[in-house]
């Protein structure tokens, strides 16, 4: 290995678990072995494990080295010199692969997609799970999003007609002129620069004394009018319109995992 | 002329006084029970001859209007959900508005959970209590269907209520319905047990005896139903208390029928002690004089354009019987314990007997006409104590009319807001 010569290894003995990655990248949790460390250095490690499974150079393996003070420490390595002794396996492990770049931070956190224009992680949602379960990653809640109850993707939300979930909305000036109990289009009292109630045509109408002001809403839209517009939500991804309580919450979980640290187990130059 | 008809009454023995008196008892207490014996006797020789003829008794539902329930809610944060589930779903064409009304309690939240959960239930929100009238003010403007039903948020209704406060409306000339109130749990004490008697009889079957001498004068807040052109002809609801009865009379003022619908049933919460019972009563009597006296008093007009005969004989009918006969009863109840003697206990006993006879006709008459005669068969029991019970509403009678007569009482009750009453029109 010619990395060998830029980084000297240091000699390093603590139990391992050694899972395989399958193509589909999850883990084969079947094939599980345990073994012990050789020694370590920058960009990689030696270990040495029982001969369960045939090891092949260039596998992508996930290395779980136990801790100093309790826990495993996981790091994804690609494998290289392979040496069988007397049924164990000896074989040296650079740090690259499909576990390695698994236990990036980048891969196991829930980013928005624009090509989806909803939020996602990079990888298929049972990959995660599978690693989740043979306990290299551990679920953490991020966030949490209401998407659209049709498709899932990530709507906008606006107040619109309950009807038709338009925004195209037009305010109405209503008075409610208290003597008798008469309520109308604001426009209805105007006369000759004075209001004059239409029903019971009382004149000089005062605000607050006489009448108050109501508002409500009319769709242009569909011409339903309701007293206050309600929250609709519009989905980016399929278009569909629905009333803003109807959206879905969803959790975006990411991963947590505890990574090996291989700095702090070489010695202080 | 009033020293002559004094002079008259003092100049006359107390036996031919009392003479009087039972005279005028036996047309004030027992008009109602022989009416309503008349009218029974009529409907089963109708129903005979029906039977004899083969024909089967109810017809199924013909008419089948668009509706809009309007619920006006202030502060109903228990009673809003159930209400309104009572008619959800119980007719086709039904859009429902709750308009809140400046409610301070949960009665809001409570309204848009509803709204959420059922599509075709709209929610208008007055930030200030503006009382009844304007509430269903601003539902009728965003109301469409041709038939609206008012409600109260404290009654419950039948299934079928809505179904049968419609049906009259097939007759173009009937221009409001009025709906059956009767008790909610009516045996739950003497004060509910008492006025479910009186429910049944003056509501459930006095109304179909008004409604067929063409002079029915109220269609209830708790439930009933309008035409909804000829509630915005009229110019919509006007500020109350009595606000119901002041629609009904100028709906019958634009020349239209209002109709009885005996089988569109809604259960209501009544007052529980007596002490809230006067309290209603005395809201409730103060339109015979705000209404039938003052403001719809042209109704009696034989010289308007639009004088109706039935609309006549409707205000003559409170003017005699609820007003003047009310006067003369307690007047001879004064008269008679000025000149108490020993016989006159003969003449309490023999009236006492004679108003429950008369009571007897009267349940023997809701019996004929009940859909769960086992209900009503138990309330009929509290039958002995009626005319106490007569008497009580003859004491809030005379406080409520007299008051409304010298002070009009009913511009001073809170069941308007203090702005609105000070700015309304006093009748
Ligand atoms: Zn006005
Ligand atoms: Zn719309
Ligand atoms: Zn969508």
């Amino acid at each position: 290995m010619n990395d060998r010569r830029i980084h000297p290894r240091f000699r390093l003995d603590r139990p391992v678990v050694v899972l395989p990655v399958l193509p589909d990248g999850s883990p084969d949790v079947e094939h599980a072995s345990k073994g012990a460390t050789l020694d370590v250095a920058r960009g990689g490690l030696q270990l040495d494990i029982e001969a369960r499974a045939a090891l092949r150079e260039g596998a992508s393996l996930a290395v779980g080295v136990e801790q100093a003070g309790g826990g495993v420490a996981y790091e994804g390595v690609v494998v290289r010199h392979i040496r069988q002794r007397n049924g164990h396996v000896a074989f040296g492990g650079v740090f690259a692969g499909d576990a390695h770049r698994l236990l990036e931070t980048g891969s196991r956190l829930p980013a928005f997609s624009p090509d989806k224009l909803a939020y996602d992680l990079p990888g298929s949602n049972q990959v995660y799970d599978k690693w989740a379960q043979a306990g290299v990653l551990k679920p953490v809640l991020m966030d949490h999003v209401q998407v659209c109850p049709r498709c899932g993707g990530l709507p906008t939300f606006r107040m619109g007609c309950r009807r038709c979930g338009s925004g195209r909305l037009v305010e109405d000036q209503l008075i409610h002129h208290f003597a008798c109990a008469n309520v109308d289009l604001a426009s209805k009292y105007e006369v000759d620069g004075m209001l004059k109630c239409p029903k019971c045509r009382t004149k000089k109408l005062v605000v607050g004394s006489d009448y108050e002001y109501l508002t409500t809403h009319r769709c242009l839209a569909c011409r339903w009018s309701d007293y206050e517009p309600t929250r609709v939500g519009h989905c980016l991804r399929c278009s569909l319109r629905f009333a803003g309580h109807e959206a879905v919450e969803r959790e975006l979980v990411g991963y947590d995992a505890q990574r090996l640290d291989v700095l702090a187990l070489l010695p202080p130059s | 002329m009033l020293s002559d008809l004094t002079y008259w009454l003092s100049s006359l023995h107390p036996e031919q006084l009392l003479a009087l008196v039972s005279a005028l008892l036996i047309v004030d207490t027992p008009r109602y029970a022989l009416s309503k014996l008349a009218m029974v006797f009529y409907d089963s020789v109708v129903d005979f001859v029906g039977l004899l003829r083969g024909r089967s008794g109810r017809n199924g539902y013909g008419y089948c209007p668009t509706v809009c329930a309007i619920l006006v809610a202030h502060n109903e944060e228990d009673t809003l959900d159930p209400t309104l589930r009572s008619v959800l779903g119980t007719y086709p064409r039904l859009e429902v508005i709750i308009v809140d009304d400046g409610s301070t309690d949960a009665t809001r939240h409570i309204a848009q959970r509803l709204v959420d959960e059922f599509p075709g239930v709209r929610l208008l929100r007055k930030e200030n209590r503006g009382g009844k009238a304007s509430a269903y003010n601003l539902a009728l403007r965003f109301a469409s269907a041709e038939v609206l039903v008012v409600m109260d948020c404290d009654t419950e209704a039948d299934p079928n209520a809505v179904w049968e406060a419609v049906q009259p409306l097939a007759n173009p000339h009937v221009g409001a319905v009025s709906a059956a109130v009767l008790v909610r749990e009516p045996m739950r004490n003497l004060v509910t047990c008492l006025q479910a008697f009186e429910y049944l009889h003056s509501i459930f079957v006095g109304r179909l005896l008004m409604s067929r001498l063409g002079v029915l004068g109220i269609v209830s807040g708790a439930f009933g139903a309008f035409r909804r052109d000829v509630v915005v002809r009229v110019g919509g609801w006007d500020i109350g208390p009595g606000d119901d009865s002041d629609m009904t009379m100028r709906v019958r003022k634009a020349g239209y029928q209002v109709a009885y619908a005996p089988y569109a049933q809604c259960l209501t919460n009544v007052p529980q002690t007596w002490a809230a019972l006067w309290k209603q009563r005395r809201r409730w009597n103060r339109g015979a004089i705000r209404y039938k006296c003052r403001k719809h008093v042209d109704m009696a007009a034989v010289w308007n354009p639009g004088f109706l005969a039935g609309n006549f004989f409707l205000l003559v009918n409170v003017w005699v019987f609820n007003i003047a006969f009310l006067y003369t009863f307690w007047f001879f109840f004064v008269w008679t314990l000025l000149h108490w003697h020993a016989e006159l206990w003969h003449f309490v006993v023999a009236s006492y007997l004679i108003y429950i006879l008369f009571h007897i006709v009267q349940a023997a008459a809701i019996l004929f006409y009940s859909t769960d005669r086992g209900r009503d068969a138990l309330v009929c029991c509290v039958l002995p104590l009626a005319p106490a019970y007569q008497f009580f509403r003859k004491c809030v009678r005379l406080i409520s009319v007299t008051e409304e007569i010298f002070f009009r009482a009913s511009f001073d009750d809170p069941f308007y807001p203090d702005h609105v009453r000070a700015a309304t029109f006093r009748w």
